[in-house]
């Protein structure tokens, strides 16, 4: 058995990191158990295959599948391995976890998202709540994770700000893209108040990293120059040369095993070589991604815990949270906007107008969201496969083939938009474990029923037409936007939400288990709703409080 | 509106996230182990060989299957140690009901047909469940063939990107960093 340590981290992404680097900053010895491997900025290239096509950097859904269920037409559910389904839930498994792979476009939450119940009221079929905290208690945080992490952009008035306590950025923007200058245009004739999108990325080389070499891929790519704030550069890196921090990659945390008194003893997890090992600590922090939190909570039963750790309420799995609703696209042609439509830099541009919106066309005034614009992902594969069915399914080959592949790559270039409002948490969207797909280690996998609230889709909706009415102003060609009803894999949240009362939440206000003095869970699984934007930023900013909360614990 | 009518729209991605590509989903997953050296043999080389240039035909302003290695790359691809065994299986199950479907139609091998001859077995065999997602496979390998880096055999010397004016990615993967030995 490995050392007891003070605290056992357990998973080193976006929830894992803050807490590693707080604590191991205080002191205290952490160790980090974390499912893939260590790479660094010596193994990320723009490597298609690599991120892509053969997805290196996630399990093999042969060996680790998902088992998704949705709703068929007719009615009824349908439940498929994602070892033969097509869908893949899994988003980045190494130190640093997804965010070495994320995009970086980062918002804050705003107060409106902390008290979304006693603001709009209840909405029919949806488990809406006030968060137990308000935005007041986790702003020192986010201005805490721009400075650490490094987020870049500049403050620009609109309606719908939220309160800062400083007057703006640690870092500039990153280069933008000279059509940037065209949509900001657009959007001055529509009277809608465009600002810069905020990134977790260094414009310049700071604390010891480089700056962005913008290479233009970027989502799904790990980044080789450190300029990208991913957990792993920013936080666990750090969190190690204090000499407190051990980070242990290729360990797969399989059950945590609790004692008499319902606290957590050890941590059970297989090593490389497929061994099982234990470690003990005075206080374990659960930072899987909400899928696999919940699923080791649910494998973790014990005498004071026969439904799963910290499961007496039984919501651990449930309200599983997603992001988006709707998005769209507008092309942009060489021809009409020029050669320097080329180049790799940003578009980086929001409009967070319709946050709430007060539209009596629309209803009484309600949450709205987030639009952001960005350019279409340069990765030429996926482009390029895009092409090889046309409208009616059949396969495009030969010189028609290779018409469309110069127009599509020659002809200019897309912009894509996207429409951020609530997921709403209902009942048939939740975590439980499969009961007859097991994993490589035998273990039962998790279960995702995916469905969604059709407010997801009336407010998408209501967002993305907004958002082309910028692409159509500014001279886009075929644009087109619509609501999007499925999840988008890689922004999962809920499933442990925290709250004040032990029956209606899994975690404290502290993100402390209710029933389990000793479990913290800081991943995404915290959040009860999910704000209408993006939310690692805000992942970043929690772990580092419930970090101050721990070390108050500890000492 | 319906809520159902969006369920069809799998897995939206998000956040300039890339589509996965799953080749798991293309097939069904019956497991024939693979003996390296025996996959394919010269004839299914060469059918191979006329079905890329099929598929992508050498033109004078722009690289064909040949410039870009894409049979090369092809046959790689099926020789891969981390290609599932599956996926393997498919691909040279396919080679079979193309000429299967060849000498049935015209009594003929696929390689010694004419150009219109081959098309109209490829859309017959695109008629069916399986030979639609084999094709397409295939297609999606030509594509990788294209636009990979050219550290994997395909995309000779940048043809595919040079041609499609699209600049190549940095930092581009060295030999000790191509993604099976990560
Ligand atoms: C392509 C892409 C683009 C994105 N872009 C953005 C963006 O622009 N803006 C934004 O806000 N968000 C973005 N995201 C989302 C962002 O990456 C996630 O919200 C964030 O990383 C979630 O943090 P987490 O701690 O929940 O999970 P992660 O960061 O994924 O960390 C979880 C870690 O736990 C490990 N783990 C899992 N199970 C176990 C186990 N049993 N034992 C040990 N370790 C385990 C995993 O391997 C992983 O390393 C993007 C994500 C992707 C994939
Ligand atoms: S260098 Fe810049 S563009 Fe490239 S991955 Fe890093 S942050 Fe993204």
């Amino acid at each position: 058995m490995k050392d007891a340590c003070d605290v056992c981290v357990i998973g080193s992404g976006a929830g894992g990191g803050p807490v590693a680097f707080t604590l191991a900053k205080a002191g205290y010895k952490v160790i980090v158990l974390e499912k893939g491997p260590w790479l660094t900025e010596q193994d990320f290239y723009k490597d298609e295959l690599a991120c892509c096509r053969r997805r290196v950097y996630v399990p093999d859904l042969k060996e680790e599948p998902h088992v998704v269920e949705i709703e068929e037409e007719t009615g009824g559910w349908v439940a498929r391995s994602t070892g033969g389904s097509g869908w893949d839930f899994w988003n980045g498994n190494c130190v640093g976890g997804s965010t070495n792979f994320m995009s970086g476009f980062f918002y804050r939450l705003k107060p409106v998202d902390f008290r979304l119940l006693s603001t709009f009221g209840p909405i029919e079929d949806a488990h809406i709540v006030d968060w137990p905290i308000s935005y007041e208690d986790l702003e020192p945080y986010y201005t805490l994770v721009e400075r650490e992490v490094g987020v870049s952009g500049k403050v620009v008035l609109h309606p719908h700000n939220e309160p800062r306590s400083t007057p703006d950025f640690p870092y500039p923007p990153t280069q933008e893209h000279p059509i940037t200058e065209d949509m900001d245009k657009a959007c001055r004739t529509l009277g809608f108040n465009v600002f810069p999108t905020p990134r977790a990325i260094l414009p310049f080389a700071a604390m010891g990293r480089k700056g962005c070499a913008y290479s233009g891929y970027c989502g799904s790519y790990g980044c080789a120059t450190g300029a990208k704030g991913s957990s792993r550069v920013a936080l666990i890196n750090r969190a190690v040369a204090t000499g407190h921090c051990e980070v242990l990659p290729k360990a797969m945390v399989y059950r945590l095993e609790t004692g008499g008194d319902g606290k957590v003893i050890s941590a059970h997890y297989f090593g490389e070589q497929g061994t099982s090992k234990t470690i003990r600590a005075r206080i374990f922090v659960v930072a899987c991604q909400a899928i696999e939190t919940a699923r080791l909570l649910l494998l973790s039963k014990g005498p004071k815990h026969p439904n799963g750790l910290g499961n007496s309420s039984n919501l651990v799995g449930r309200n599983l949270l997603f992001a988006g609703g709707g998005a769209g696209f507008g092309w942009v042609s060489f021809a009409k906007f020029g050669e320097q439509l080329r180049e790799d830099t940003f578009i980086n541009r929001t409009l967070q107008d319709w946050y709430v919106i007060r539209d009596p066309n629309f209803g009484q005034p309600q949450k709205g969201g987030t639009v952001s614009f960005s350019f279409e992902h340069p990765a030429p594969i996926a482009r390029a496969t895009q092409l090889l069915e046309d409208r009616d399914k059949k396969l495009v080959w030969g010189h028609v083939l290779k018409r469309k592949l110069e127009r599509r790559f020659r002809g200019g270039r897309f912009i894509k938009l996207e429409a951020f409002c609530d997921w709403l948490p209902i009942d048939n969207c939740l975590v439980t474990l499969d009961k007859t797909i097991k994993d490589k280690w035998h273990l039962p996998v998790a279960k995702i029923r995916v469905a969604f609230h059709p407010k997801n889709l009336q407010v998408g909706w209501y967002l993305a037409s907004h958002g082309a009415e910028v692409l159509k102003q500014m001279g886009a060609e075929d644009v087109i936007a619509y609501a999007v009803g499925s999840p988008p894999t890689n922004l999962v949240a809920g499933t442990c939400r925290f709250g004040k009362d032990p029956k209606t939440s899994v975690l404290d206000p502290d993100c402390r288990a209710h029933e389990v003095e000793n479990l913290f869970v800081t991943d995404g699984s915290f959040m009860p709703t999910g704000g209408s934007a993006p939310y690692t930023w805000t992942i970043y900013a929690n772990a580092f409080r419930v970090a101050d909360r721990i070390k108050a614990q500890l000492s | 509106m319906d809520r159902r009518q969006f369920l069809v729209r799998m897995g939206a991605t998000s956040l300039a996230f890339i589509p996965t590509y799953s080749f798991l989903s293309t097939f069904p997953s019956k497991i024939v182990p693979f003996k390296k050296g025996s996959l394919l043999s010269s004839k299914q080389l060469a059918l191979l060989e006329t079905l890329t240039e099929h598929f992508f035909p050498t033109e004078p302003d722009a690289p064909g299957a040949r410039e870009i290695n894409a049979t090369g790359y092809l046959a790689w691809v099926i020789e891969d140690p981390k290609l599932d065994v599956s996926v393997r299986t498919f691909l040279v199950e396919g080679f079979t009901q193309l000429e299967h479907v060849s000498r049935q139609k015209t009594q003929k091998e696929f390689s010694q047909l004419s150009y219109d001859e081959q098309e109209s077995v490829l859309r017959i065999l695109e008629d069916t469940p399986f030979g639609h997602r084999w094709l397409k496979t295939v297609l999606d390998f030509v594509m990788e063939a294209l636009l990979s880096d050219p550290i994997y055999g395909g995309n000779t010397g940048g043809a595919g990107w040079k041609w499609l004016h699209h600049t190549p990615p940095f930092p581009s993967p060295p030999q000790n960093k191509r993604y099976f030995l990560l």
